[in-house]
C-alpha cells in the first residue's frame, strides 16, 4: 500500500508492517515463515500461539533483539531493520520483568529518562507520575525484590511506559502470576491503553487473555498467522481447524463434503447423517472436514425434535451454566446450557442436539489435536 | 485447657532441636577435632613463637630469676651479679651459654661477645662479683647492659614483632625505627603487596573479558575454552613455574623467535626478574579470577540487557548500569582469592625471579631453614596473616556487591 492510497481509503499508515519477514535460527527450520502483519497506530493487538508458535520471536524482532533472516520490519513506513534496539524508542515489558535488582524501584522507572539526558527535576517528576499510574508511588525506595510478583510487574509496566514510547511490547507479562491477580493485572492494563495514546502489542499463550484484553488477535502456529481478526471474529468465526480448537472450547465433528452449495455445503458425519454447514474454507465435494460449533451453540431438547439423538454421559454444574457431555457411537459433543433448561437431564438420558446451521462451519483437518 | 499443652509443646519441640542439634554437630564433630588438632593448634603455637622469649630464662635461670625484682634503677646489687656468674659457670660447663648470648644479642647488639668473654672468665672471677665484673668489662656496671638483660630475661617480648616491621626499642622502652641501613622487613613487605596488586590487576585485566567469551560461548566453544583454563588449573604449580623458566630463558623459545622475528639482537632477560614473575604469576592465578567472575556472569539474566537496550541504553551504558554492578561479586570474590593467593606466593619468585623480587614468604622460609631463627618467622608469618586479613577486607569493602539479588 502507497502512501497516496492510504490517504485515499481515507485511513491511517500502519504503524509497523512486517513485510516478508522470516526467521531461522539453524538455517534448517523457520521459526517465522514469509509474515505480513501491519499493525495499526493506536491498537491493542496479541499474538496468541502455543510455544514454538513463533509468537515472541515476531516481538523480538519487533524490539530489535532479535535480526529477521529475511524481509523488512518498517516503523512508521521506514525500514529498521538496521536500527538497533536502543534506538528504537518501543517500551518493552518482559516475562518475570527484567527489572534491575541492583536498582531502586525508581530507579528503574527512571533508568530510560537517565538515558536520554533529562533534566533532574523532570526525571524525578515523570518517574513520581508512572509510579502513580500504577499505584506504587510509595515504593520508590525499595528494592524490587522486596516487592511482591504484582507489584513487580506494575513496576516493569511503569518503566515501559514512562519515556512515552509510541510502542509497548509485552511478552507474557502476566504468566507468572497467579490467576486472580493476572485478571486484576488485565484490566488495568486494558484501562492503560485506553488512556493512552500508545499502541500495545502483546504477546500470550492465555486466550483468555488474548480474547479480553485484544483489539485484535493473531493467532500464530507454525511460525504462521493462522488468522488475524478481532477477539470476537476470531471466537465466532474461527478461520481453520487449528483456530477453533486453538481459543475457546470447541465440538469436532468429522466429516466429508458431499455438496457445495455458494457458501454452504452438505457434510456426512460419522452417523450417516448429514449436516448443513458454512463452507468457511471452500472445500469441493469429497474432501475430508472438521466441523466446528461451540458449546454454547448446541440446544439440547429431552425430545426427539434435534438433529443428533446422544446419550448423557456427564452433567457437571458450573454454577452459571451446566455442561453437558453427550455421546453417540461415533462422536461425542460438549454443550454448555442455561440452568433453567436442564431439569431432568441425568446421566444415560436420550436427548438430542440442534444448532444453527450459521455457527457450524466446515474447516480443515488440522493432525495435532490441541489442547 | 490448662497452660500444661503449650510448655509441653514447646519441650517436645526443644527435645526435637536437640537431637537434630547434636546429630548435625557430630556430623561435622570428625571435621572440627581435625582443624583443631593439624590447623588451629600449630598455628596458633608457630604464630606464638613470634612473642614468646624462653631462652635466656632457660639457660640463665638464677640470673634471670633475680634480676626480677630489681627496680631498674642505676644498676642491680650484688645477688644479681652472684647468680649471673653462677650461671656463667654452669653454663660454658654445659656449653649452653652461647644460646642465651644470641638470644641477649638480638636485644643489644655487642651482648654476645660480652657475655661469651665473661663466661671464659668466670672461673677467676671472685666476690664481690659485682665489682669483679666491671673489672673484667665496664659494660657491666652501665644502666642499659642491665636494661637489656632485665628485657631479654622476660617471658614474653614484643622485640620480634618491632623487629618484622623495622622498629625496635631502645634503651628507655621507646619505640623507635631501626637505622636505615638495617630496615629489610617494611620494603619486603611493601614489594609483596605492590607485586600482589600488580598480579591482580593482570588477572582482572585479562580474565574479566576472557570469562566473558567463556559466558557468552556456545556450549561447544565454551567447553574447549573451559579446558583452556582448567588445564594448566590441573597442572602442577612446580611443572607451570619451570615451564616459564624454560620459556623465557635466554635460549628459550620466546627469545629465539624474537630474535628471528628480528625485534631483537640478542636475548632479552625475559626470567629472574620482575617481569618473569609477572608473568608466571598471572598464568597460575588467572584460573581463580576467571571461574568466579564466569559463574557470576552465567547468572546474568539475558533479558537485563534487552531490557536495558529497550529503554534506550547504549551498549557502554548497558554494561556499565546493568552488566558491571551483577557482575561485580564475581570480580570481588575473583580479585580475593587471587590476591590473597598472590600474597603467599613463594615458589614462583623464587624459581623465576631475581633477589629483589622475592616476597615475604621467602623472608620466612630463609627465618624458618637456614638461620633457624624461628620467633623471626613467627614474626614475619603474623605479619603476612594479618597484612592478608588486611587486603581482604579492603578489597571486600571497596568492591561491595550489590544488595537485592533475590529477584
Amino acid at each position: 500500500m502507497t502512501k497516496h492510497e492510504s490517504h485515499a481509503d481515507n485511513q491511517a499508515q500502519p504503524i509497523v508492517q512486517f513485510v516478508g519477514v522470516e526467521k531461522t535460527y539453524d538455517g534448517k527450520v523457520n521459526v517465522v515463515e514469509a509474515l505480513d502483519l501491519d499493525i495499526e497506530q493506536g491498537e491493542f493487538l496479541t499474538f496468541l500461539g502455543p510455544s514454538g508458535s513463533g509468537k515472541t520471536t515476531t516481538l523480538m524482532m519487533l524490539a530489535g533483539f532479535e535480526e529477521p533472516t529475511a524481509g523488512e520490519i518498517l516503523l512508521n513506513g521506514e525500514s529498521i531493520n538496521r536500527v538497533p534496539p536502543f534506538r528504537r524508542n518501543m517500551g518493552v515489558v518482559f516475562q518475570n520483568y527484567a527489572l534491575f535488582p541492583h536498582m531502586t524501584v525508581g530507579e528503574n522507572v527512571a533508568y530510560s529518562l537517565k538515558q536520554r539526558r533529562m533534566p533532574k527535576a523532570e526525571i524525578a517528576k515523570k518517574t513520581l507520575e508512572a509510579l502513580a499510574m500504577v499505584e506504587l508511588e510509595a515504593a520508590a525506595d525499595r528494592h524490587p525484590g522486596q516487592l511482591s510478583g504484582g507489584q513487580q510487574q506494575r513496576v516493569a509496566l511503569a518503566r515501559a511506559l514512562v519515556f512515552e514510547p509510541s510502542i509497548v511490547l509485552m511478552d507474557e507479562p502476566l504468566g507468572a502470576l497467579d490467576k486472580n491477580l493476572r485478571e486484576q493485572m488485565q484490566i488495568e492494563i486494558k484501562r492503560l491503553h485506553d488512556r493512552l495514546p500508545m499502541t500495545f502489542v502483546y504477546v500470550t499463550h492465555d486466550q483468555t487473555e488474548a480474547l479480553t484484553m485484544s483489539d485484535r488477535v493473531a493467532i500464530f502456529n507454525d511460525g504462521k498467522i493462522q488468522q488475524l481478526d478481532t477477539a470476537q471474529n476470531v471466537y465466532e468465526a474461527p478461520a481453520n481447524d487449528f483456530v477453533a480448537n486453538f481459543v475457546g472450547e470447541n465440538n469436532r465433528i468429522a466429516g466429508q463434503i458431499l455438496t457445495t452449495d455458494g457458501d454452504q455445503c452438505q457434510v456426512q458425519i460419522a452417523t450417516g447423517q448429514t449436516i448443513t454447514a458454512i463452507n468457511v474454507l471452500q472445500l469441493q465435494p469429497g474432501d475430508r472436514t472438521n466441523l466446528s460449533i461451540r458449546p454454547e451453540r448446541l440446544r439440547v431438547s429431552q425430545d426427539e425434535s434435534g438433529m443428533i439423538s446422544m446419550t448423557i454421559k456427564e452433567v457437571i454444574y458450573f454454577g452459571d451454566h451446566i455442561r453437558v457431555t453427550l455421546v453417540t457411537d461415533s462422536t461425542e459433543l460438549v454443550a454448555k446450557t442455561p440452568i433453567s433448561l436442564t431439569k431432568g437431564m441425568n446421566v444415560g438420558g436420550q436427548v438430542s442436539v440442534t444448532w444453527d446451521v450459521e455457527n457450524c462451519r466446515a474447516l480443515d483437518v488440522h493432525d495435532e489435536m490441541v489442547a | 485447657m490448662t497452660s500444661s499443652a503449650p510448655n509441653n509443646l514447646k519441650s517436645k519441640l526443644a527435645r526435637a532441636n536437640r537431637r537434630k542439634q547434636f546429630l548435625a554437630a557430630s556430623l561435622v564433630a570428625p571435621l572440627a577435632v581435625f582443624l583443631l588438632v593439624a590447623f588451629f593448634f600449630p598455628l596458633g603455637k608457630m604464630l606464638f613463637l613470634s612473642v614468646e622469649n624462653t631462652d635466656v630464662q632457660r639457660h640463665m635461670p638464677q640470673t634471670s630469676e633475680a634480676i626480677t625484682t630489681w627496680d631498674g634503677q642505676g644498676i642491680p646489687d650484688e645477688t644479681v651479679y652472684a647468680a649471673l656468674v653462677d650461671d656463667l659457670r654452669i653454663g660454658s660447663e654445659n656449653r649452653t651459654i652461647a644460646l642465651a648470648a644470641t638470644s641477649l644479642n638480638h636485644e643489644i647488639a655487642g651482648f654476645r661477645s660480652l657475655v661469651m668473654s665473661a663466661a671464659r672468665r668466670s672461673d677467676d672471677l671472685t666476690p664481690p662479683f659485682q665489682q669483679s665484673l666491671i673489672d673484667h668489662n665496664a659494660k657491666w656496671g652501665e644502666h642499659e647492659t642491665w636494661v637489656g638483660f632485665q628485657r631479654a630475661a622476660a617471658p614474653y617480648t614484643l622485640r620480634y614483632l618491632l623487629a618484622s616491621v623495622d622498629l625496635k626499642r631502645d634503651v628507655d622502652g621507646e619505640i623507635q625505627k631501626v637505622p636505615e641501613s638495617r630496615r629489610v622487613y617494611i620494603s619486603y613487605l611493601k614489594r609483596t603487596l605492590w607485586i600482589c596488586f600488580v598480579v591482580t590487576a593482570l588477572c582482572l585485566a585479562l580474565g574479566f573479558p576472557m570469562s566473558y567469551l567463556i559466558a557468552n560461548a556456545s556450549p561447544r566453544a565454551r567447553s574447549i575454552l573451559f579446558i583452556l583454563v582448567l588445564l594448566p588449573f590441573w597442572t602442577s604449580l612446580l611443572v607451570r613455574t619451570t615451564a616459564w623458566v624454560i620459556l623465557l630463558q635466554s635460549t628459550g623459545i620466546v627469545n629465539s623467535m624474537l630474535m628471528w622475528v628480528g625485534l631483537t639482537d640478542g636475548p632479552i632477560q625475559l626470567i629472574f626478574n620482575r617481569f618473569g614473575v609477572y608473568v608466571s604469576m598471572v598464568h597460575i592465578l588467572l584460573p581463580f579470577m576467571i571461574l568466579p567472575i564466569y559463574s557470576v556472569m552465567r547468572s546474568i539474566p539475558k533479558n537485563h540487557l534487552h531490557a536495558s537496550a529497550s529503554l534506550g541504553a547504549r551498549p557502554f551504558a548497558t554494561f556499565r548500569y546493568v552488566y558491571l554492578p551483577r557482575a561485580l561479586p564475581g570480580v570481588t570474590a575473583g580479585c580475593m582469592l587471587v590476591s590473597v593467593l598472590a600474597l603467599g606466593f613463594y615458589i614462583t619468585p623464587a624459581l623465576v625471579g631475581g633477589a629483589g623480587d622475592q616476597m615475604l614468604s621467602f623472608l620466612i622460609a630463609e627465618f624458618t631453614i637456614r638461620t633457624a631463627n624461628w620467633h623471626m618467622a613467627a614474626a614475619l608469618a603474623l605479619l603476612l596473616l594479618l597484612t592478608i586479613i588486611v587486603v581482604f577486607s579492603i578489597t571486600s569493602r571497596l568492591i561491595r556487591p550489590s544488595r537485592g539479588n533475590r529477584s
